[in-house]
């Protein structure tokens, strides 16, 4: 008596190398344009959050030296006055902080 | 220009000319494979694709060429892959895509589409493992090193895959016998 064939035999070595090679170059000038547009905006923001940080470190090593070290301590006494002060402080510079080195991570 | 001259310009010069010309170089084939993976969902290959080339221009200088460049790029993309396939839209979309691809005639063409869909039925290692033995033309070692599986998982699921696939050709060679017979008999 014949056997049942078995669906479970295994497939042809060539059949299968002939069946999974890829078939047909895909073009690639739309995909490497949007991918590079991609990089240059990427750029940009990092370039853009660069220079302000290094804007923000100018400005706040000019301080002293133009002589706003009294309003800078005033500034700094407003936080003995409520304890919410300094919190909100906090909070506020370690998001911006957070903020910064994401966006220098994308 | 070879890709470790491309890579050694684009590392040096920020060069993104030659940054363009490796992604040409390889753009087809991880798309390709992105498509096996997501069994033929063509928008959500692509998107991954870019996310894996923005990746590969940023990490692209922790690169130290132990492996091939290939293989490395294989390696992001699966890992890319990964991360994507946890999303809900998934499954809805390549049924969404396929429904439209077939409406592809070129005979080539025809045949990729027809290898995506039949990705489909197996698990994503098998597809995985199979793509890069079969499609790609990885050893079982540089398929361990490019998706972190065990050597012998890796030989397993390929003979899974194997199987799966022989038991899907088999059947829709049955059935295009049957419809052949049976058309005749009608005549």
């Amino acid at each position: 008596m014949d056997r049942m064939p078995d669906n479970t035999q295994f497939i042809d070595e060539s059949l299968l190398q002939t069946l999974l090679q890829y078939h047909t170059p895909l073009t690639g000038r739309e995909f490497a344009n949007g991918v590079l547009a991609k990089i240059h905006a990427a750029e940009k923001k990092r370039r853009c959050i660069l220079i302000s940080s290094a804007l923000l470190g100018i400005i706040i090593a000019l301080l002293p030296a133009l002589q706003l070290l009294p309003t800078i301590t005033l500034f700094f006494n407003m936080f003995s006055s409520s304890p919410y002060l300094i919190t909100l402080f906090t909070l506020g510079t370690l998001s911006g902080a957070t903020w910064l080195f994401v966006s220098a991570l994308d | 220009m070879s890709d470790n001259e491309l890579i050694a310009r684009i590392i040096n010069n920020n060069d993104h000319q030659a940054f363009a010309e490796l992604m040409r170089n390889h753009q087809s084939t991880i798309r390709h494979f992105l498509r096996r993976l997501t069994a033929g969902n063509h928008a959500l290959a692509d998107d991954i694709a870019q996310d894996v080339f923005l990746l590969v221009f940023q990490k692209l200088g922790g690169f130290r060429g132990q492996a091939s460049f290939s293989t490395w790029l294989h390696k992001i993309a699966y890992r890319c892959f990964l991360r994507n396939q946890q999303k809900a839209y998934y499954r809805h979309e390549t049924e969404a895509v396929d429904s439209v691809l077939l409406t592809v005639s070129t005979q080539d063409v025809e045949a990729d589409i027809t290898v995506e869909r039949l990705m489909a039925y197996l698990e994503t290692n098998e597809r995985v493992c199979l793509t890069l033995s079969y499609s790609v033309g990885m050893s079982h070692s540089e398929i361990s090193n490019a998706t972190n599986l065990p050597l012998g998982s890796v030989k397993s699921y390929i003979s899974h895959g194997k199987r799966k696939l022989a038991e899907k050709v088999n059947a829709s060679q049955r059935q295009s016998k049957r419809e052949k017979i049976y058309g005749q008999n009608a005549r």
